[in-house]
């Protein structure tokens, strides 16, 4: 009796921890997976931050109006070489882009836009965007 | 005995719940972690969001302190002529008289550029507020010339943006300073010296005039009414030539050149009567004839040289300044100082019957009665002459040639109607007309007139509004200019940190008064954008080596507080000249067009096909009062100062 007792109890026992596992499983994959966007979401920001800088420090200096001058398009930037700005190479799986677009309502303010994203994938979710407008003069 | 039965599942139990623990405290923080940084993202685009709104803040005061400082005709009046974007504001801070408000300014900016960051996804609310803080007068004190419109006061731009439930708040924060570029009193003149000294001059092709243009030009025609001439006087730039000693200016020939010769010479004859009392007058044929001519000996005829054979070759030497312009471009003003003009008087018989004139030489009274006479004069003749004078040597020098001097102003006589009643043997008239004394000009509280010299310790100028703009001393002791210096808004080490800064690609950006420590040397030419102008006072030296070109006459005024000016340029500068403690020195051929105020000047004697020539500006003219408020100026600091609330 007590024998039984005992294996009834150790498969039970499995069998909770087994159901058990399922979502403590979830619990700690979303939380890791939080932990990674939180991570990312960090680093992004720091660097759009940084990205925006140089882009302020190139209007200011007027490097940005030659470079925008180079380009032909209508939307003046696509991707711009970002080691002109100063800007160090990202390692994977951060990327970033940058547009510069000019404002019809002023000649001397261009629209930053910035993203900077961790998963190519699931776009909408794992990417920051920044927009704002920096003074060319 | 050891129980050993509920041993498995106790354990599992408890290790579920420390593993659903831990699990539960992971997540927790992981999600707190992610909203954390979720709103720190928010809170990013808040502050990217509220600086971009900063900053159409900023570019809406900027270009509305660009447009407010522009002086052509197009942006007046400003409040209807401003771009629409830029219109609301400029409303907002200028009064009924165009000024800057003195009392606080809270104004709610609206902008496309604004409705677009509203736009945007994620943003809530945007809100820009502009505002001008209550001013402060630039002065003080007392003992300078005061314009209660320059004043001081802050502009603070506070911009508030809402992304989600967070929320960034900018200030930003500048100071103006809101003054006068022109420098008043001094650009009243178009050349003031404190301590003139002539040089009397040989003309030759090496040794031209400097020549004075005051402003407006005209023909020496005597049609004008005192009060015309007056008007136009008022409007002219003045000459003051400071000093004890009579200046004597001698009338120039020009070498032959119209355009360097003195202007409005009464060079046709004027015929007179012979007088009742003179024997000759019983002849119907012969009258007595008068008539001007310059200094020159060398380009006269043999009679007329003869007829002033006595006066020294020192004598007959010309001019250093043309005060009135030229004969090609007449234009009066009015002279300050002790200045005298020399000009010879050719005079004698006229046959109407054979058109000979005969000049009647000058002579010493020994001469006129004991002979002999230069000029040819057989001694039957000569005691003919002698005869009709009555053997009187005062009767006949009434009538015979020499040198004569008048205050420097009468020449303005001549642009009189009837000017016969000014004419040579009439200097003045019996009365004056009334209205023959200037509204803007006074001298112990009494109008100057300006038909004579104008030369006094105290003299009170008015605009042509009636506000006095300088109540002051004499013109010779002023050195020091404290009611400009104190209006300075900005500080450069060195003249080479000043054009890196503020002249860049040739083009001159400073809208206000800065000082700049040790000399300044322009070696490039310098072009000035309307509403770009202002007043550079610098310490040392200034040298002029290459052309500043002010587009539609843009005040600039260079200043050398305690040192000379040096034109090293024959091209054309556009700017004023100040050096009251030095010396203002030009090369044989300069151009420029403002003003020159100095303690002295010097020209280059050298041979030069270039003019030589000092232009007035109109535009600085302190006695407009239209011109004046044109050069009122919104100085800023360079940058913002800037805050996060």
């Amino acid at each position: 009796m007590r024998r039984g007792l005992g294996l009834a109890e150790v498969v039970l026992a499995i069998a909770l921890i087994s159901l058990s596992s399922v979502p403590v499983f979830y619990l700690f994959s979303t939380s890791r997976r939080m932990q990674g966007s939180a991570k990312y979401l960090a680093l992004a920001i720091s660097e759009a931050n940084s990205m925006h800088a140089a882009i302020t420090a190139s209007g200011k200096t007027g490097v940005l109006p030659t470079l925008i001058e180079m380009t032909s398009d209508e939307n003046l930037m696509g991707e711009l070489s970002l080691s002109e700005l100063g800007l160090l190479p990202l390692k994977p799986p951060l990327w970033r882009k940058l547009s510069l677009s000019p404002m019809v309502e002023s000649t001397s303010i261009l629209k930053v836009e910035i993203e900077v994203g961790w998963d190519r994938h699931n776009e909408d979710s794992s990417r920051y965007r920044l927009m704002g407008f920096i003074r060319t003069k | 005995m050891i129980k050993q039965n509920g041993f498995a599942l106790p354990v599992a139990v408890i290790l579920l719940l420390v593993i659903l623990g831990l699990g539960s405290a992971y997540f927790t923080v992981s999600r707190q972690q992610l909203f954390s940084m979720n709103r720190h993202a928010a809170s990013e685009r808040a502050y990217h969001i509220a600086q971009s709104a900063l900053i159409v803040a900023q570019m809406v005061f900027d270009e509305s302190r660009d447009f407010i400082n522009r002086s052509d005709e197009d942006s007046w009046p400003k409040e209807s002529k401003a771009d629409p974007l830029l219109r609301g504001w400029i409303q907002a801070i200028l009064n009924s008289d165009g000024h800057l408000q003195k009392s606080q300014v809270e104004f709610d900016l609206e902008h496309p550029l604004i409705d677009y960051l509203r736009e945007q996804d994620g943003t809530d609310q945007i809100r820009v507020i502009m505002r001008m803080l209550p001013s402060q007068p630039i002065f003080s004190g007392t003992g300078f010339p005061i314009n209660e419109n320059e004043i001081t006061t802050v502009v603070e731009i506070e911009a508030e943006a809402l992304v989600g439930e967070v929320s960034s708040r900018l200030l930003a924060n500048r100071e103006i300073r809101y003054i006068n570029i022109i420098p008043s009193p001094l650009s009243r003149f178009t050349l003031m010296v404190r301590e003139f000294v002539e040089t009397p001059m040989q003309e030759s092709v090496n040794s031209l005039p400097m020549i004075l243009q005051n402003g407006k030009v005209l023909a020496c025609t005597p049609s004008h009414s005192p009060t015309e001439i007056s008007t136009m006087l008022e409007t002219q730039g003045w000459v003051y030539l400071g000093g004890t000693a009579e200046i004597r200016m001698g009338v120039n020939s020009g070498n032959g050149l119209i355009s360097h010769r003195s202007p409005c010479l009464l060079e046709d004859m004027y015929l007179y009567d012979v007088d009742p009392e003179d024997s000759f007058s019983s002849r119907d044929d012969l009258m007595y004839y008068t008539r001007e001519t310059h200094l020159s000996p060398q380009l006269q005829g043999a009679s007329e040289q003869e007829a002033l054979a006595l006066v020294s070759s020192d004598d007959l030497k010309t001019g250093s300044l043309l005060l009135f312009g030229s004969e090609e471009a007449f234009s009066p003003t009015i002279v300050f100082g002790p200045v005298r003009k020399v000009s010879a008087l050719l005079q004698g018989i006229y046959n109407t019957e054979n058109g000979k004139y005969s000049p009647l030489p000058l002579l010493n009274p020994s001469q006129f009665l004991g002979g002999p006479w230069p000029g040819g004069f057989t001694e039957p003749t000569r005691l003919t002459i002698v005869d009709n004078f009555d053997s009187d040597f005062a009767r006949y020098q009434i009538r015979s040639s020499k040198l004569y001097t008048t205050d420097a102003n009468f020449l303005i006589t001549r642009l009189l109607k009837d000017s016969e009643a000014f004419s040579i043997h009439s200097l003045e008239p019996a009365t004056w007309p009334e209205d023959s004394n200037l509204k803007n000009l006074s001298i112990a509280g009494i109008p100057a007139p300006w038909h004579q010299a104008v030369h006094a310790t105290a003299y009170q100028l008015k605009d042509d509004l009636g506000n006095t703009y300088f109540d002051g001393g004499d013109f010779s002791q002023l050195t020091e200019l404290p009611w400009i210096n104190r209006k300075s808004g900005y500080r450069f080490r060195s003249g080479a940190d000043f054009l890196r800064l503020q002249a860049k690609n040739g083009e001159l950006k400073l809208s206000g008064i800065a000082d700049i420590r040790g000399d300044l040397e322009i070696t490039d030419s310098l072009r000035v954008p309307s509403g770009q102008g202002g007043i550079l006072i610098v310490e040392g030296n200034i040298r002029i080596r290459a052309a500043i070109e002010a587009e539609d006459s843009e005040p600039l005024t260079l200043i050398s507080k305690t040192g000379s000016i040096e034109v090293l340029t024959s091209e054309k500068i556009e700017a004023g000249l100040v050096c009251l403690m030095g010396t203002a020195e030009f090369p044989s051929g300069f151009d420029v067009s403002g003003f020159v105020s100095a303690k002295q000047i010097q020209k280059n004697p050298l041979e030069s096909a270039q003019p030589r020539r000092i232009s007035y500006n109109t535009k600085m003219d302190p006695a407009s009062s239209v011109h004046f408020r044109r050069n009122f100026r919104m100085m800023t600091e360079r940058g913002w100062q800037l805050a996060i609330k």
